[in-house]
């Protein structure tokens, strides 16, 4: 079955949104956690299916690139809903930061466009707790980030799983 | 492993790719330091870019102009690494092949200072984070580079 297939990106993927969601993990961890968790993946399926054949780049790109996929969705899901709940976010505690930073490059106009649309989502989120532009930003960035820290993860593992494999071949 | 000149073309448009792709990233990092009204009109949504890679506390970044990087010391060592590794073998053309226990010795020193500081034995020093960052970054993008060749270059020659 193809879902099957793929249900070591989804779990994973999962895993790595659960973590990011705790402030500690997410401040020690960095960029690690999304491809550790591609990563862990390769190594997973390859544990499911008993196999010790090597794994293609192809496979492993795909496998870290569903697993920051998936990561996204759950990611932003969660960001939404703790930030439906709190009706406050990392985001809204930095425009203050932001403002003073693009206040310094004195560029007219074009600063007060970009500041008035993000206050307009600041004031969405603490009245309702969602904003549909807040919900395509984090939606994007953690996409672009994802899939491709992902994909790095991804050729990590093949890697790691491709030399453990040779090196288990040679002792027999 | 004797490779074709097609395959050795392919492989530095392989390391070009990455190169580019690192300057990119690089560039997105420093954006603050450029003069550009685009650039610096979405500083609000790069900096949520890049809030998933970096906890970007300010005090543990490198600043341009008063304005911190948009990730802290360490996470800039470790692209700027990647990045400078990239350069060098691309312009170099060397054949990679990174043992694993290279890449653990050349992550030891960032582990060791994230215990260190996590414990309180020393106050987070810039410099030190970013060059035991660099060293990792440095090793990452090599092992993952090797593999990648590897695989594609060995594979077509045992065929």
């Amino acid at each position: 079955m193809t879902f099957k297939k793929y249900l070591p990106t989804l779990v994973c993927g999962f895993g790595a949104a659960v973590l990011s969601t705790v402030p500690g993990i997410k401040n020690f961890s960095c960029c690690l956690l999304v491809p550790g968790a591609a990563v862990f993946s390769i190594l997973l399926d390859k544990k499911i299916n008993r196999t010790n054949d090597k794994i293609n780049i192809g496979k492993a790109i795909g496998f870290g690139f569903l697993t920051g996929f998936f990561a996204t969705i759950f990611i932003t899901t969660f960001e939404m809903l703790l930030t439906y709940v709190t009706k406050s976010n990392d985001f809204i505690q930095s425009i203050p930061q932001s403002e003073m930073v693009m206040r310094q490059w004195d560029l007219g106009s074009v600063v007060d466009d970009s500041l008035k649309l993000i206050k307009s989502v600041a004031k969405e989120i603490e009245k309702s707790g969602f904003s549909f532009i807040y919900l395509l930003m984090i939606l994007s960035s953690n996409f672009i980030i994802n899939s491709i820290f992902g994909m790095i993860g991804g050729a990590l593992g093949m890697n790691l799983a491709n030399r453990k494999a040779r090196e288990e071949n040679t002792d027999l | 492993m004797i490779l074709t000149k097609a395959d050795n073309y392919k492989k530095i448009l392989i390391r070009f790719i990455f190169s580019l792709v690192l300057l990119f990233w690089i560039v997105g990092i420093i954006s603050p330091c450029i003069s550009n009204s685009l650039l610096q009109s979405s500083y609000p949504y790069q900096k949520l870019l890049y809030s998933n890679v970096c906890h970007q506390n300010t005090y543990k970044s490198f600043t341009c102009n008063n304005i911190p990087l948009l990730v802290c010391a360490r996470c800039s060592g470790i692209y700027l690494g990647a990045f400078l590794i990239s350069i060098l073998v691309l312009i170099s053309n060397i054949k990679l092949n990174v043992k694993t226990k290279y890449l653990i010795m050349f992550s030891l020193p960032m582990l060791i200072d994230v215990i260190l500081l996590s414990l309180r034995f020393y106050n987070y020093n810039k410099m030190i984070s970013a060059f035991t960052g660099f060293l990792f970054g440095s090793v990452v993008f090599i092992y993952i580079l090797s593999g990648i060749e590897n695989l594609l270059f060995t594979k077509k020659n045992n065929l």
